[in-house]
């Protein structure tokens, strides 16, 4: 993969930053993951 | 929403349990897309918009549940993910065997959401995804017959299914805080 010069990869460039998207990423998953398989429960 | 509760229970209990929550973010989830899919699919059927012509509601109902089914299944090998699979497959079944819709008991929808509500999804005036529970529901006992009591927030009526996938989630969460914790010593 081709960076400029004075770039690294995203997870290099912040690792905290990448954890965090990975978080928010699971924690919204999951969420979605209730609001789509509990039949019922939400859309009404 | 009431049952997002999970979420926040598996929390509790993750940091009850000497967990982190940072760990979290090492939780090895795969194919997430496929669930904010089945999630755009339900928001388009049931949201706001409501675009979609009525006729299309129940088979499009079962596609949503089965493209999240597929992100449980490549998933299942993380802890509590079985349970939510369990969970899920008993709410497919439910509302599968009771023609695209999930039956709920028309007394509990009443007392949740109001005698008006009840008795627009009883004629069908109103995009959801349920349907009255009659004599001629099948499987009835997998449908929406249990109410969350107080003091839990906005009581909502659900199924042993949706009890299976919110345990799962409190699993999983609570586990994934303490998982990465343990390979760390």
């Amino acid at each position: 993969m081709f960076y400029w010069e004075d770039q690294k990869p995203f997870q290099e460039v912040s690792g905290v930053r990448w954890r965090t998207m990975r978080f928010v990423l699971l924690l919204g998953s999951l969420a979605g993951a209730l609001l789509t398989l509990e039949a019922g429960t939400r859309w009404k | 929403m009431s049952l997002l509760v999970a979420l926040v229970i598996g929390i509790a209990l993750g940091f009850a349990l000497g967990g982190r929550l940072g760990h979290l973010a090492g939780i090895p989830l795969r194919w997430n897309a496929l669930i904010f899919l089945g999630l755009a699919v339900q928001l388009l059927l049931f949201g706001p918009l409501n675009v979609l012509p009525a006729a299309s509601l129940p088979p499009l109902y079962l596609l949503s549940n089965g493209i999240a089914a597929i992100w449980v299944i490549r998933n299942l090998a993380i802890a509590g993910m079985p349970c939510i699979g369990l969970g899920a497959l008993s709410n497919l079944v439910a509302i599968a065997t009771n023609g695209g819709r999930m039956p709920v008991d028309a007394a509990l929808l009443t007392q949740t959401r109001g005698p008006a509500f009840a008795q627009a999804v009883a004629q069908h005036r109103v995009a959801t995804n349920a349907v009255i529970a009659d004599s001629a529901t099948r499987l009835s006992w997998l449908t929406d017959r249990f109410v969350l009591p107080p003091p839990l927030p906005s009581p909502v009526v659900f199924s042993i299914g949706d009890l299976l996938i919110g345990a799962g989630v409190v699993w999983l969460v609570a586990a994934g805080m303490r998982s990465a914790m343990q390979a760390e010593r």
